[in-house]
């Protein structure tokens, strides 16, 4: 009974003593294999930028372009988005050369939202024609991630083609992507965009003419102001004419300030009224002022302190106008005497510039 | 031979930073966060100083601030290299003290350009 138990605990004792050094001998190949793998990746990442650097020996030059290792298409793939000017067109044409678009197409296609969304970031970084296409195609995915990394990716391609395809997005409310995102992709297509997005101010859905005149508004589309204008004062969505407002502000043509001054009126809502403060003291014309004024001394408190603000950003008259109003004791002139002190703190041009 | 030291967390930049001012002559010591970046900085007392802005332990803001605190390191250029592209990054760079600031993605010849420049202008 006694020898039993002694062969038994000799025995559990054994089985974990090697239990323990197999873990040991396990983490140590493991380690040796890390390390042997980052030696090779690093020599792989020193070959590449002295590639990138054209610095590379014929016989350099044939072995890197022998080496078919994921580890290489990796390495390249991430310093795609790190570089850019020749280093970049060398890279570019050097997975080209090894089909690497070609994949990245087909992966857009296969299950696996990590495997799209990785190929989508990558046609969005090397910014080939072919990449259009199948990003467009991508923006429709059952996957929210892969759609949001398709609308950057396009952005990247910055292809005026595209803006359709990113307009049309807005209006998919089953397949949603941010409006942020579709904003940010619009505004880096940028200028040549425009032809798009004025389309798309016609459109029946409200979210890509509300993207279509946020975009303008920022591109500050002056030749746009007349059909800006025309939607501030007649579109059916508020959500539009709102961002219509801004959009005229930022734009700064003086086309805008009437239309504006009419949305000051009382049967505006008041959000309205607000942002189309902040647009006329935006645009600076200090025809604006009697208006303003008289949004000063009305009901409304948080107009009327939105309009002593913009007033004051109309210069040495507005300022003049918020004296007159504080000396005669106007309703408004507290708004009137604390915006005048924010303006003493700040120094006139840098409160001007807002 | 000037001494340029760079400090950026991602091992890709190091390289491509590392290569291209070997080649043209400079002598380079590359540290991967911003610990070794002010440790490293004191040490050698390099001429140029390339610095990630966000990086582990100390960004490359903070490192600027202090090596500009330190009387050894007043005049010595620093160049930040981030992906922070915002007016209100590149503001916040220079009031630190930074020399020159250049945005990711980066041509690798426009920033062996504007060593050159920074360097020269030092001298």
């Amino acid at each position: 009974m006694r020898l039993a138990l002694v062969i038994s605990s000799l025995t559990l004792l054994f089985s974990i003593c090697l239990l323990v050094a197999a873990t040991f001998v396990f983490r140590l190949e493991r380690i040796r294999t890390e390390r042997k793998t980052l030696i090779y990746q690093d020599n792989l990442r020193k070959l590449l930028v002295k590639f990138l650097s054209e610095d590379l020996n014929p016989s350099e030059l044939a072995r890197l372009k022998k080496i078919r290792s994921a580890d290489l298409d990796k390495l390249s793939d991430s310093l795609l988005s790190k570089v850019k000017g020749r280093a970049k067109d060398i890279l570019v044409s050097f997975l080209e050369s090894r089909g690497a678009v070609d994949e990245a197409i087909q992966r857009t296609r296969k299950p696996g939202c990590v495997g799209r969304c990785r190929a989508a970031l990558f046609l969005g970084n090397i910014a080939t024609t072919e990449a259009q296409r199948p990003l467009e195609y991508m923006l429709s995915d059952v996957r929210r991630d892969v759609r949001i990394t398709a609308a950057r990716s396009l952005g990247q391609l910055q292809r005026p083609e595209s803006i359709p395809a990113l307009l049309a997005s807005a209006e998919d409310h089953h397949r949603d992507i941010p409006f942020g995102t579709l904003l940010l992709a619009v505004l880096r297509i940028g200028m040549p965009g425009i032809p798009g997005l004025q389309t798309g101010l016609h459109s029946q859905s409200e979210k890509t003419r509300a993207l279509s005149v946020e975009a303008l508004g920022l591109l500050r589309s002056l030749e746009n102001t007349n059909e800006l204008v025309n939607m501030l004062l007649s579109d059916p969505s508020l959500d539009v004419r709102i961002r219509c407002a801004r959009a005229l502000g930022r734009i700064g043509s003086n086309g805008g300030v009437d239309p504006l001054i009419s949305t000051l009126s009382e049967n505006q809502p008041t959000v309205l009224k607000l942002i189309s403060c902040g647009s006329l003291a935006e645009i600076g014309d200090t025809a604006a002022i009697p208006h303003l004024m008289d949004l000063l001394c009305g009901s409304d408190n948080q107009v009327a302190r939105r309009a002593a603000f913009a007033i004051a950003r109309l210069g040495t008259p507005g300022v003049e106008a918020l004296h007159t109003c504080i000396s005669t004791s106007a309703p408004g002139s507290r708004y009137a005497i604390e915006v005048l002190t924010t303006v003493e703190i700040k120094g006139q041009e840098a409160f001007q510039r807002g | 031979m000037t001494q340029v030291l760079v400090a950026d967390d991602d091992p890709d930049i190091l390289e491509l930073v590392r290569y291209k001012l070997n080649q043209a002559g400079y002598e380079v010591t590359t540290v991967g966060n911003g610990k070794d970046a002010l440790e490293k900085a004191k040490s050698i007392n390099p001429g140029l100083i390339i610095l990630d802005v966000m990086m582990p332990f100390h960004s490359g803001i903070d490192v600027t601030i202090e090596l500009r605190s330190d009387p050894q390191f007043k005049s010595t250029p620093i160049i930040l290299l981030t992906a922070k592209s915002l007016e209100q990054d590149t503001e916040r760079g220079f009031s630190a003290g930074a020399t020159d600031y250049i945005t990711k993605p980066f041509s690798p010849r426009e920033l062996l350009s504007r060593v050159q420049a920074v360097i020269g202008r030092s001298v």
